[in-house]
């Protein structure tokens, strides 16, 4: 049985899609076939050429990954598909779709299945149903609504705490690597801190489980030997484990591995050893989780940081020569824009460049965060409320302290303050 | 492997056309859509605005009915005009008969993008050939008002406008300037010039990647000239009149069967870039421009 996996990001130029990369591996290994189609910016398709993909994959499953922003894309692809073949399963996952009501299948007629457990085991459990002509039997970790429009979810499933059980994407190549200019690195998933506005640890129950060095460096060999140069980590703290990064680090040089690193971790998880040891296997830019630049509004966020913390990381890195990006948000709850003025001069006066994932953006409200559930709590005012089942309020709100003119208004500052324009490329 | 899909279509609009030859030209863009690229570009290129409007209305509306039923495309749609815009009551009649009109037909993907947080799958881009003379704080007007309701302006530029490439206030008003060479206003004139531009884009994009690229081809596109119903394959087709075939008969399928038996590596690709970077060397451009089209040209001597 063949499975079709899209991912679609129509705003940005095409990344390498490791989770749908990781659900590929995992299912060839369970002998189903599959295929993923990258929809970006730079990508050459028209409904004419993914009707031919389609006639020719003939894919009996479609599992297409769901962010806030790429719902509309979503359903558009999703109708076609059924339009084409009303017979092929169609499953949404990922971001967007873990915390997602039920009540958005109203709305969402041409999806089958919404998958709200980890990826691979869910979608091999869904496989597995449609390939035996059951496709609603024995479901686990899903909600789905019946050929009689009847929706059901399921309990639960829990995913692999041991990571190296699930195939690696890269060492089963999985990828084309012709046409791959950095590869994306996922060493450990989920994040044990408990931010209010991030879906990271919700959707992880503030568990982190990780990949053995053996296996990180298996893969890091081997993507380079197909001459990948850059690596790029979507692990969200890529130190939570220290001592293990260091020896992944150790063996990177003592292999003689020439690669450039990005990395992502928390300003608390950084010492003047760790970050020497960065420089010294590759990593040329590390990006921080500031948020804001107002110790009062880090405590409320449970960021449990200080901006001293993040002062110090950065000056550690910068002393290293390594490139420092800091992700910070405004329209923030309680943010004044005093706050978020702060915000900006700090980015300024700790000579961090305004560019790339340093612009800032506003903050978005996810299915699944606390501040998406307490909402009112804080004192968030949702824009509209009569926003599709599917959708979250996103960034169409306003607070007690910040209208919709302070949000434009600090948005055009951190503009003006940009090196490129202003976009943001990780979200 | 799946066929490519088209990235741009031009369209030469004619000032007289049957009708019946019109409502066939929109039967066969409206098949064509199809075979764009998911976020595509239409270029409807006509002379006057009052006298293109009901066409460029007519093929919006085709657009639309695609875009309405296949949420998931996006598309750009640039309708160039020349326009004499010498008095605010020029400016004022042209915002409130023409450009909002236009507006006002795509408020629906307006509304669709607000409610999904995101910009809205139909962005409208009205490309204004300016008439000599030309005020420029007339002309800026214009611009603010269209940018106001979300209409992304553009200028064409000729030799009798090329001095406006020099007011710093007017560019900061302005998405894109194109640049032509001469002074037609026919619209396969300028069709042909914002190919041209478009190519000269993609090339120096290229250059900034370090891609190996002289003598690929350009970006898939058409060029239909609604004069005469010719269609074809590429731009350096369409200047040495080698047409690919007519909207006559034919239907988009049979348009598309014909277009990917069309071989490009037939064409002198490489010669048709460095042409074009050759040409705008000789334009108006930015000097940081420039310095880039001679990086461009070098590359070519390199090849």
């Amino acid at each position: 049985m063949n499975i079709l996996l899209i991912e679609i990001n129509p705003f940005a130029p095409t990344m390498t899609p490791i989770s749908l990369g990781y659900i590929a591996a995992f299912l060839e290994s369970k002998g189903f076939k599959t295929k993923i189609l990258i929809v970006g910016q730079d990508t050459s398709l028209s409904r004419s050429g993914f009707h031919e993909l389609i006639t020719g994959f003939q894919p009996a499953l479609v599992g297409l990954t769901a962010y806030q922003r790429t719902m509309l894309y979503v359903r558009g692809f999703a109708n076609l598909i059924k339009s084409m073949d009303n017979n092929i399963k169609v499953a949404i996952g990922g971001p967007q779709a873990t915390f997602m009501p039920s009540g958005a299948f109203k709305e969402l007629s041409d999806i089958d299945y919404i998958c709200r457990s980890s990826g691979e085991v869910t979608l091999l459990r869904v496989g597995q149903a449609i390939k035996n002509r059951t496709p609603f039997s024995d479901l686990a970790g899903v909600s789905y609504k019946d050929a009689q429009g009847v929706v059901f979810d399921t309990p639960e499933i829990e995913g692999f705490t041991e990571l190296d059980h699930y195939p690696s994407p890269y060492l089963n190549d999985i990828f084309d690597y012709s046409c791959m200019n950095e590869a994306v690195m996922l060493t450990s998933r989920g994040c044990p801190y408990h931010c209010i506005y991030c879906y990271t640890p919700h959707a992880f129950k503030h568990k982190i489980t990780f990949h053995s060095v053996d296996r990180v460096l298996e893969e890091i060999e081997w993507v380079t030997k197909k001459g990948v140069k850059r690596l790029w980590f979507a692990d969200p703290n890529i130190s939570c484990n220290p001592e293990r990064l260091i020896e992944i680090f150790d063996r990177i040089l003592t292999h003689g591995i020439e690669v450039k690193m990005w990395v992502q971790t928390r300003v608390d998880l950084v010492t003047p050893e760790l970050m020497k040891k960065m420089k010294q296997a590759g990593v040329g830019v590390i990006a921080f989780g500031l948020e804001s630049a107002s110790d009062r509004l880090l405590t409320k966020l449970g960021k449990k940081i200080t901006t001293e913390q993040v002062a110090r990381a950065i000056r550690l890195a910068q002393d290293q020569g390594i490139e420092v990006e800091l992700f910070t948000l405004f329209g923030l709850p309680y943010e004044t824009f005093e706050d978020a003025v702060k915000t900006l001069e700090f980015v300024k006066k700790n000579k961090v460049k305004i560019m790339g994932n340093s612009n800032s953006q506003q903050m978005q409200i996810y299915f699944g965060t606390p501040l998406a559930r307490h909402y009112k709590d804080y004192n968030i005012r949702p824009l509209q409320n009569s926003r599709p089942a599917y959708l979250s309020i996103g960034s169409q709100y306003e607070t007690e302290w910040f209208g919709s003119n302070e949000l434009q208004k600090i948005q055009n500052m951190w503009r003006a303050n940009s090196l490129d324009g202003g976009k943001r490329i990780v979200s | 492997m799946i066929k490519p899909a088209i990235q741009k279509i031009y369209v030469a609009l004619a000032k007289q056309q049957e009708k019946a030859d019109f409502q066939r030209l929109c039967r066969l863009l409206s098949g064509l859509f199809s075979y764009v690229n998911l976020t595509s570009n239409l270029y409807l290129v006509g002379e006057s605005l009052p006298e293109s409007m009901p066409r460029i209305e007519r093929i919006q509306k085709e657009v639309g009915k695609f875009l309405k039923t296949n949420l998931f495309a996006r598309l750009y749609l640039h309708f160039v005009h020349w326009a004499p815009l010498t008095t605010a009551k020029e400016v004022d009649y042209y915002l409130r008969y023409y450009y909002q009109s236009l507006k006002r037909a795509s408020g629906e993907f307006d509304r669709e993008g607000f409610i999904h947080q995101e910009v809205p799958r139909l962005i409208l881009l009205p490309v204004i050939a300016p008439d000599n003379p030309v005020e420029s704080a007339t002309l800026i007007g214009l611009l603010n008002a269209l940018k106001s309701v979300f209409m992304l302006p553009c200028l064409y530029l000729d030799r009798s406008t090329f001095f406006l490439a020099q007011d710093e206030d007017l560019l900061t008003y302005t998405e894109k300037v194109y640049l032509g060479n001469g002074d037609s206003r026919a619209p396969d004139e300028i069709a042909c010039n914002l190919f041209y531009q478009d190519l000269l884009d993609e090339s120096l994009a290229k250059l900034a990647s370090k891609a190996v690229f002289m003598s690929a081809p350009c970006p898939a596109s058409l060029i239909i000239s609604a004069k005469d119903g010719t269609v074809y394959g590429c731009m350096d087709a369409f200047r040495k009149n080698e047409r690919l075939t007519d909207i006559y008969g034919k239907s988009a399928d049979e348009l598309m069967e014909v277009y990917y038996e069309y071989d490009h590596s037939k064409r002198d690709c490489r010669e048709c870039r460095r042409r074009t970077a050759e040409v705008f060397a000789d334009l108006p451009v930015s000097e940081t421009k420039k310095q880039y089209i001679g990086a461009l040209l070098s590359q070519c001597q390199d090849f």
